[in-house]
């Protein structure tokens, strides 16, 4: 059985890492907690379900429309909200709260479009394929969500670490000025974080709800949730961290819900979280940083 | 009157809501005019809801104790994690409360006796409206004297610039503290008033959901004041009241309102409603009062003036002895030792980046020292928090400028006499004769302060919109209301023109001759050698020389360390 958990975990915690990933980058090159980066998640997600329902999409289309429905979303975001708020030197917590009403904004207008019920993939279009390896019952699915999540990861971290845009982007984490001193174009360097950010969380979004087969207007808030939980685990701002954290988190809650109660796992992790702030704020694995965000 | 029973039938329960609403509004305000963003105030809510609900539904208790439990429970939690979860800034502090709040309600979730996720149910129907409109009337009022007292004033501080604010002899911890104790309290009682008029709760209602409506409503209405938090949570309770035709799209009205607040109304709805501090009246009054005070202040100079005399001529006022300052590896100070006498004007001079500001940093207790004693009127600072330094009489300018900004200039100066200002809160809540007469004294010497460096014409202005030179001016005032016996002043010069230096070398000789001690970094050679007695020179960390002016100017270490050595041109 244990086998058979580790791969739910990892299933989990690959989507974790994906959602978290482009959470910390956001944070890392704005320097903004985009709290409406759940609500983004959940809009990916109904972006499949209307591609895969009233166009009959296959699902690779549908992914691909979620990753470009909700990067669009992620760039208005970033022009309409964000960079106001940028151009008026507003103190650092108010991008974060305005992102909070984006967040509001979106949750409402799914369940004002789509009703608050639970909405589902038709069974036909999902992966039916099922291994048995051993003992494990694998769903082809599940290797699907997993390979995806990684290799979307594997190519933002190919572009970070390697390309000129990569090297860009690092220089604003480190200070915008100087960036834009340098000749890069900050701002639309920000534009582009963005939608980045925001497909691969729409990407994530439609990975859950195939995996649960189950998308609410709400499925975005637990997983802002632990979205929180990871980045700060794994230091804010940091990529490796948000990766490592998004599987540590993924192997806690399954672990803990097959050998705990089923809530009392998300206690103990916003616990552990909470504990973690306190005794290191810049992560488990983040630099020793004194970053005063 | 039928009608008014009809509408108070159907309504009842929503002017209600307005009621706790505005509570809730109004507990988070507090946390916010320190500028900290805590989103712990709906599971304190909580809290204070499931305790009074439980007490009366299991204890029995009569509704008056009940409620106040359900206000002493969150305070106490928040009293237990404050200490470490406010040392915490920014978004860390924000995200650190939001797991709290998520690990009450998944704790409340999951305990047999609070019901789990089915909540408590049939809980006695014990709030009255006037319940509501009386604790409301008390918060607004407590709240009020707050803001207008030295306590109202150490939170707007704290929230323009922590650091300033502890060498004003503000102890920061302790008032952030004092936000986040006082916002549970008042959470927990609009929680308690809540659970008994719904009849039933469950821990769904306080959530992330909720500690954000809370943050919206103060943000909409405004942090500027008390009335924006009430009136924003009026507004956004009654919207959806309003919009019920929208159906599920209700709440994109309040996310909606939060953006384009946040976007076109950066102050909130009410805006900053900036409180006079001094009206034109009152300025007439103390300016002819002025005249006979003139006298007096002469006289507390003199006064001031004969302190040093008593303590022994051969003691110096500030004395250090070697010390040292590393940060990791990199050794900023090493075995530095001077003495600062009493009554006199000091140098310390240097290149830039010889450690000059860590000396001063470390003086006035931001950084701890490595190694070393630093001794004040023979008492040893070192290990002591900012306040209590500046407490024991030592004021300090900064190089770049630190004031608070958005505050008067007259509140500025007062800022500075916190710790001089002694009215407890009995005093202060009931505005009693003591309290009116400390805050008119302390609103005077303010006034005298001002009129000395002259900036008393502007004294309700915002520090803001002062020039540069009005702005050092203000940070002298700032720092001499905190009584100092040891002025340290950072590169006071900087920036400024020939004429403005020779007006502010004559303001400092007048300060040494008010009785104060200067000890003061610069870089200005002329400025430092024709102003200080005595001085000493700091390179790469060490001290190379020191005495008078004239003993400095044909050292030959100096020489080389401003000019080089001549084999090296």
């Amino acid at each position: 059985m244990l086998e058979q958990q580790l791969l739910n975990a990892l299933t989990l915690g690959s989507v974790y890492a994906l959602f978290a990933l482009g959470f910390t980058l956001v944070f890392g090159v704005l320097a903004v907690i985009n709290l409406s980066h759940g609500a983004v998640f959940m809009a990916g997600s109904y972006a499949a379900l209307v591609l895969v329902t009233r166009f009959d999409a296959p699902l690779w289309l549908a992914l691909l429309g979620a990753a470009l429905f909700s990067g669009v979303i992620g760039l208005l975001v970033d022009v309409l909200v964000l960079k106001p708020l940028r151009a008026r030197n507003a103190p650092h917590l108010i991008p974060m709260i305005a992102t909070i009403g984006v967040g509001i904004m979106l949750t409402s207008s799914a369940q004002g479009l789509f009703g608050a019920e639970i909405r589902r993939f038709p069974e036909e279009i999902l992966p039916a394929a099922d291994f048995i390896i051993g003992d494990i019952h694998v769903r082809a699915l599940e290797l699907a969500i997993v390979a995806i999540a990684f290799l979307l990861m594997a190519v933002l971290f190919t572009v970070l670490k390697r390309s000129q845009l990569g090297r860009a982007l690092r220089a604003i984490a480190e200070s915008p000025k100087a960036a834009c001193l340098l000749g890069i174009n900050v701002e639309a360097l920000f534009h582009v974080t963005s939608f980045a950010a925001a497909a691969l969380g729409g990407v994530a979004g439609v990975l859950i709800g195939l995996d649960f087969n189950a998308i609410t207007p709400q499925m975005g808030q637990p997983i802002l949730h632990k979205g929180i939980a990871v980045i700060i685990l794994g230091g804010m701002g940091d990529i490796r961290g948000a990766l490592i954290g998004g599987l540590f988190l993924g192997f806690a809650e399954v672990i803990s819900k097959a050998y705990l109660s089923s809530q009392m796992g998300d206690a103990v992790a916003f616990g552990l979280l909470f504990l973690i702030l306190l005794v290191r704020p810049s992560g488990l694995f983040g630099r020793v940083l004194e970053r005063k965000a | 009157m039928i009608w008014l029973a009809d509408f108070w039938a159907t309504y009842s329960t929503l002017v209600f809501s307005v009621g706790v609403h505005m509570l809730l509004a109004l507990s988070i305000w507090l946390t916010l005019s320190c500028g900290l963003l805590s989103l712990a105030n709906a599971a304190f809510m909580g809290i204070g809801a499931y305790v009074s609900a439980l007490l009366t539904l299991n204890a029995d208790w009569s509704f008056p104790a009940v409620l106040a439990a359900g206000g002493i429970a969150p305070a106490l939690v928040a009293l237990l994690i404050g200490a470490p979860v406010l040392r915490l800034s920014g978004v860390y502090l924000a995200m650190a409360t939001l797991a709290f709040g998520e690990v009450v309600r998944i704790t409340v979730l999951n305990l047999d006796i609070t019901g789990g996720p089915e909540g408590l149910n049939g809980i006695p129907l014990a709030t009255e409206g006037w319940h509501i409109v009386l604790l409301l009337a008390l918060a607004v009022y407590g709240l009020t004297r707050l803001r207008r007292s030295r306590i109202g004033r150490a939170f707007e501080a704290i929230k323009e610039d922590e650091v300033a604010a502890r060498l004003m002899g503000i102890p920061v911890d302790r008032y952030k503290l004092l936000a986040f104790v006082l916002g549970g309290f008042i959470a927990g009682i609009a929680g308690a008033l809540n659970a008994h008029f719904t009849f039933f709760i469950s821990p769904r209602e306080y959530g992330f959901e909720a500690a954000v409506d809370i943050l919206t409503m103060a943000v909409l209405g405004g942090t500027g004041s008390l009335l924006g938090p009430v009136l924003g949570a009026g507004i956004l309770t009654l919207l959806p009241e309003l919009l019920r035709s929208l159906h599920d799209f209700r709440s994109l009205v309040n996310g909606a309102v939060l953006v384009l607040v946040v976007l076109f109304l950066p102050k909130g709805i009410v805006g900053g409603v900036r409180r006079k501090t001094l009206g034109a009246e009152l300025s007439t009054k103390l300016s002819t009062k002025l005249d006979q005070s003139a006298g007096k202040a002469e006289q507390n100079a003199a006064r001031e003036a004969q302190q040093p005399s008593t303590a022994a001529p051969s003691t110096p006022l500030l004395s250090i002895r070697h010390l040292g300052k590393h940060f990791g590896g990199l050794h900023v100070l090493h075995d530095v030792s001077f003495n600062v006498p009493a009554g006199s004007i000091y140098g310390l001079i240097g290149p830039n980046g010889a450690g000059k500001t860590t000396v001063f940093n470390l003086v006035t207790g931001l950084l701890p020292p490595s190694a070393g004693q630093i001794d004040f009127q023979e008492q040893s600072l070192v290990g002591k928090a900012p306040h209590a330094i500046t407490r024991q009489g030592v004021a300090r300018t900064f190089q770049n400028i630190r004031l608070f900004k958005e505050m008067t200039i007259l509140e500025n100066v007062m800022v500075g006499m916190h710790a001089h200002l002694s009215y407890g809160a009995p005093a202060l809540l009931l505005n009693t004769s003591t309290f009116r007469q400390a805050e008119q004294q302390a609103r005077q010497r303010a006034y005298e302060l001002l009129t000395w460096v002259d900036l008393h014409a502007k004294a309700d202005q915002v520090a803001d919109n002062l020039s540069y030179g009005d702005q050092r001016k203000l940070e002298f005032a700032r720092a001499l209301a905190t009584e100092p016996r040891l002025l340290l002043l950072d590169e006071p010069v900087a920036g400024m023109n020939p004429a403005e230096k020779t007006a502010l070398m004559a303001e400092i000789r007048a300060i040494r001759d008010r009785g104060y001690s200067v000890f003061m970094i610069e870089h200005d050679m002329r400025f430092v050698m024709g102003l200080c007695d005595r001085m000493a020179v700091l390179n790469f960390g060490r001290i190379i020389a020191e005495g008078t002016p004239e003993e400095i100017r044909s050292n030959p270490e100096v020489i080389e360390a401003y000019l080089g050595k001549e084999d090296e041109q």
